[in-house]
């Protein structure tokens, strides 16, 4: 797999860049908040030296797998989320996508900015012609970013994937094709 | 720990072995058919060294596990199975499966497949296998639901089949606690044709691309679907494999609207978005350029509601269409349909984003 040159990608009033070794305080902030730990959890990072090694798994894109932001405001430089183009398959053009947003950045519409800019960005600058979303059916704020997104429902899957609580979960899957409408934001 | 070799297991008259370099002419054999040249991993394999490195590359992988089917009798190679993309901590993996072109229709995928989905659950200690086919692959869906894996739902576009055209596919899953049986299809609608006078509605074939790819180039349906450029008989297929997964899934109901006494296609009607609980539809509809100004829209559009509010028990079925498609407009209002609200900027055209009406009958409006 070829390596991915480091872009920052405008979305919309916030910024996605390479994630930074100095995010280390918010990430780990973000990362003990409770929604976070049940739906997205990152369970290696404890400290913020974990956090620290977490943030410089992200930045480092040379394995060509995956391409993983921090979403930031621009003005202030503060991280209030992150965005990941994991499960990257150029052969296939597809890969799967991730996200969390910060519990001081929420219900202002950072997912959905981020999502929609990362797959433009996944679209052109990889080529890929499909994104998936796969999220807990019992997470149901992450449906609608994903269908506000462009994110289509096209399944549900039984028991698919072991969450934070360590129990097993049903989640939905949506999709997104290069060739499907750009969502109206 | 993924054991090695891969162990024997007897399967209702089969027996799953390791593979072997001396199964080379055999697995050339079972690659050599077009069926299994398009949609599996064999599509590489055209001579005993393809055939030879195609097992050296499945006894190397480390996530995966590959057997020979054969026939217990005479210890022909009839098959593969394999789960692949076995994943340890998430206990999830896939099955997968060709048989050789002249021993179908013998039940060697369902007990191959059986076989492998019980060694996965029981040894490997699984929680989830899944399996996947090109909506197309009726056979594979048969297979699927005989063998305990439910219909999940559609992946639209999964996979380019090395031609260059990406495919949509079925996710079927079973869990270790799901029956091994037959999965009913729960939701699943008995596709049936309907009479109504001079028109006959037809359930949609897959031996009807050509016509749908005719259709489809007219320039007044092309301007109204919402879809992306029309890109040729690959879409017609698609098309018609989404009306297919329609009544498999309980998701849409649909016919092409043909002349009764010729057979000849005049047009399309669809009640999609079906939701049994609040008993909601929404009805779609065409008629072909030289076909229209007779009613044929309006008279399809009645019959299909009538069925779905007598079979599917719907209580209510919209329609949509974009504000400069009076004709449209004129066929939801004649059939009963009348104008609800305006629905700004909800449609995206090839053209740019345009307002839509939206039009709607109630069960009790019918005529």
């Amino acid at each position: 797999m070829t390596a991915i040159a480091h872009e920052d990608v405008p979305a919309g009033r916030w910024l996605l860049r390479p994630p930074r070794p100095a995010e280390a305080a918010e990430a780990l902030a973000m990362l003990t908040d409770r929604d976070v730990v049940q739906w997205n959890p990152a369970p290696a990072v404890v400290d913020e030296a974990s956090a620290r090694a977490w943030l410089e798994r992200g930045r480092d894109w040379s394995s060509g797998g995956h391409a993983t932001f921090s979403v930031v405001d621009p003005v202030s430089s503060r991280m209030l989320g992150n965005v990941s183009v994991h499960r990257i398959d150029r052969e296939q053009a597809f890969a799967a996508l991730g996200y969390r947003v910060a519990p001081w950045a929420r219900r202002q519409g950072v997912a959905t900015a981020a999502l929609a800019a990362v797959s433009g960005w996944s679209f052109d600058r990889l080529g890929l012609a499909r994104l998936e979303i796969c999220h807990a059916v019992d997470n149901p704020g992450s449906c609608r970013v994903a269908e506000r997104a462009g994110f289509r429902l096209e399944g549900t899957l039984r028991q698919s994937f072991v969450y934070g609580d360590g129990h097993r979960h049903d989640e939905h899957l949506h999709g997104r094709l290069r060739t499907d409408p750009v969502p109206l934001l | 720990m993924i054991p090695r070799p891969v162990p024997t297991i007897e399967a209702e008259g089969l027996l799953l072995t390791p593979l072997s370099d001396s199964d080379a002419a055999a697995v050339v054999a079972l690659s050599d058919d077009p069926e299994t040249r398009a949609w599996s991993s064999l599509k590489t394999v055209r001579s005993p060294a393809d055939a030879e490195a195609w097992i050296r590359e499945r006894l190397a992988r480390s996530d995966g596990m590959t057997w020979a089917v054969r026939d217990t009798d005479t210890g022909q190679l009839v098959a593969r199975v394999g789960l692949v993309r076995i994943d340890e901590a998430d206990r999830a993996a896939e099955v997968g499966y060709s048989v050789r072109a002249d021993h179908r229709r013998n039940g060697i995928a369902t007990r191959a497949v059986r076989g492998a989905a019980s060694y996965g659950f029981a040894e490997l200690g699984l929680a989830r296998i899944i399996l996947q086919h090109a909506t197309g692959n009726r056979a594979s869906c048969a297979v699927a639901r005989t063998t305990g894996f439910a219909y999940e739902g559609t992946a639209r576009a999964l996979f380019d089949n090395g031609k260059g055209v990406r495919h949509d596919y079925h996710i079927h899953a079973r869990l270790a606690d799901d029956p091994a049986g037959r999965v009913p299809a729960p939701r699943a609608i008995e596709p049936v044709e309907i009479g109504a006078g001079r028109l006959q509605l037809v359930p949609w074939r897959p031996a009807d691309a050509p016509d749908v790819d005719r259709a489809f180039v007219e320039p007044h349906i092309a301007r109204w679907d919402g879809g992306p450029p029309w890109a040729g008989i690959a879409d017609a297929d698609r098309w018609l494999a989404a009306r297919t997964t329609g009544w498999e899934s309980g998701a849409m109901v649909s016919w092409s609207v043909r002349d009764s006494t010729t057979g000849r296609l005049l047009g399309s009607v669809a009640i999609k978005d079906l939701d049994r609980r609040p008993g909601t539809g929404v009805a779609s509809y065409w008629v072909r350029a030289a076909e229209r100004g007779h009613g044929v829209a309006g008279q399809a559009l009645g019959a299909a509601a009538r069925f779905s509010y007598a079979v599917l028990g719907l209580h209510r079925i919209e329609a949509y269409h974009a504000v400069a498609n009076t004709a449209s407009c004129r066929v939801a209002v004649r059939s009963g349909f009348p104008l609800e609200g305006l629905l700004r900027g909800s449609l995206r055209l090839a053209d740019g984003v345009t307002d839509e009406h939206l039009h709607a009958q109630l069960a009790t409006d019918a005529p």
